[in-house]
């Protein structure tokens, strides 16, 4: 009993980092209707921008963080004026086909500049020990990390002027240039900042497990289950998707072997999207 | 943002094409031609000499353009952006050389049972999640791609034999051909 407790514990620290990543992926679909297929790619940006500011110039891995947010709201807004500014507002065929070339581009280029064998960054941690069970101490890092990382966010958000400025414009485009807000600006800074989430969430998954230049498929996909879960366009509800999402995966973890776990998920992510097309926590959005 | 009503679906720019274009009787239309041309080159060009390789690639590329067509009607003529088609194409391939290599049934029968049951199997994914739009519809196909690519890596009769061999009497020729792996006998049972 113990042992699912704390499965389910530890599951529940590696989903805030998941609902970290989600909180980029829903942050784009709600400020500008973009479902943001390089979200993989930026996840897996993180991750080598973690491993060569750790090794290269020998940061130590969570002061590295700041740093990758910074290379993450970078690269998002490049990426925003090269492959979405042209888009928005059209049909959604164009956006996903835009944003998925350019994911191939960038995991092309990936996989030519790093090849695709495992990377890892070594996190010297102690565990934290309850009961004989030892929980890792990256995976309470990550998870607290994540944590304040959401919170900032809400800072950011609710808090600030260009906050203000990106709720304006995820409400109403039109309303909002009438009133003077430079709403391309503010889209690119949308991009950025959502591009820097999963970029970060990807350093803190990076302190806890291997990666490669195509692991972030994966991560992609767990986003989009997340993002489902909390209702597309809804921030707060991404990290308690993301929990959620943990939690399953903790709770199935002692019962079925792990290659079974994502049948389940998806099976939930299709029933969530046809029962409840606007997220299970629908009510913290009123 | 109302993405929606500032793009006119793809089969309503098909409507608006002149009239007289679509009355055209189907010999003068030059698109006609061109596609019995490439029906013959792929019927013919097998032909000339005994070219394996030209043979493999012509049934590659007949392959794609059916794949092609399957997406456009779903993508092009609907308007659904679908990133689950690839699903029923794997999943046909997998029923087929199930039924071919461990039933031992002749190839156009297990290709048509295949088609058949996948055709349904999209019927009944379809009744669900044709009701969801857009972006969530475009979502949904993700995640019944990832679920249906996890179910074929973890169910046994498929995933425990990745390599299926034909061996009916049918293929008989092109199964002696093969020079890697183990030989036909000795991978079943």
């Amino acid at each position: 009993m113990i042992g699912v407790i704390a499965s389910i514990i530890d599951g529940v620290l590696v989903g805030a980092v998941y609902g970290l990543a989600a909180m980029g992926l829903t942050l784009i679909w709600g400020v500008m209707n973009v479902i943001n297929l390089t979200h993989g790619a930026m996840i897996v940006l993180g991750m080598f921008a973690l491993y060569f500011l750790a090794s290269a110039l020998g940061l130590p891995p969570y002061g590295a963080v700041p740093g990758t947010i910074v290379i993450g709201f970078i690269v998002g807004v490049l990426v925003y004026w090269i492959a979405v500014h042209r888009v928005i507002g059209r049909a959604h065929l164009m956006s996903l086909l835009s944003t998925f070339a350019m994911n191939m581009v960038l995991i092309g280029l990936g996989t030519a500049l790093f090849s695709t064998s495992p990377y890892n960054v070594p996190v010297p941690l102690p565990g934290i020990t309850w009961r004989g069970y030892t929980f890792t101490g990256t995976h309470v890092v990550a998870a607290v990390l994540a944590l304040l990382i959401a919170g900032l966010l809400y800072l950011l958000l609710y808090r600030t002027r260009i906050g203000k400025a990106i709720r304006a414009v995820a409400d109403n485009r039109e309303a909002a240039e009438l009133n003077g807000i430079p709403t391309t600006q503010v889209l690119s800074f949308a991009f950025g900042l959502g591009v820097a989430l999963a970029s970060v969430s990807g350093t803190l998954i990076a302190t806890l497990f291997p990666f490669t230049v195509l692991s972030g498929g994966a991560y992609e996909l767990k986003s989009f289950v997340v993002t489902v879960l909390g209702g597309l366009g809804n921030p707060a509800g991404a990290l308690m998707g993301g929990v959620a999402l943990g939690l399953i995966e903790g709770v199935a973890t002692p019962f079925m072997p792990v290659s079974w776990t994502p049948i389940i998920e998806f099976v939930l992510f299709v029933a969530v999207l046809i029962l409840f097309p606007r997220g299970i926590f629908a009510f913290a959005r009123s | 943002m109302t993405a929606q009503e500032r793009s006119p679906s793809l089969a309503e720019a098909a409507a608006q094409q002149p009239a007289e274009h679509r009355s055209m009787p189907l010999w003068r239309r030059p698109f006609t031609w061109l596609i019995v041309l490439v029906g013959l080159a792929f019927a013919l060009l097998p032909a000339w000499g005994d070219n394996v390789q030209l043979r493999e690639s012509l049934l590659l590329a007949a392959v794609y353009i059916t794949l092609a067509s399957s997406l456009n009607i779903i993508l092009g003529y609907t308007g659904y952006v679908n990133f689950g088609n690839i699903v029923f194409f794997g999943l046909g391939g997998y029923i087929c050389v199930y039924l071919v290599s461990e039933w031992l049934w002749p190839l156009a029968a297990a290709a048509l049972i295949a088609g058949i049951s996948v055709s349904l199997l999209a019927l009944i994914f379809g009744l669900g999640i044709l009701r969801l739009r857009g972006a969530f519809f475009a979502l949904a196909t993700i995640g019944v791609n990832e679920a249906v690519k996890a179910f074929v890596s973890n169910f046994e009769p498929w995933a425990a034999r990745r390599e299926f061999t034909f061996r009916s009497k049918f293929m008989s020729r092109s199964a002696g051909r093969d020079k890697h792996g183990p030989s036909t006998s000795s991978l079943l049972r």
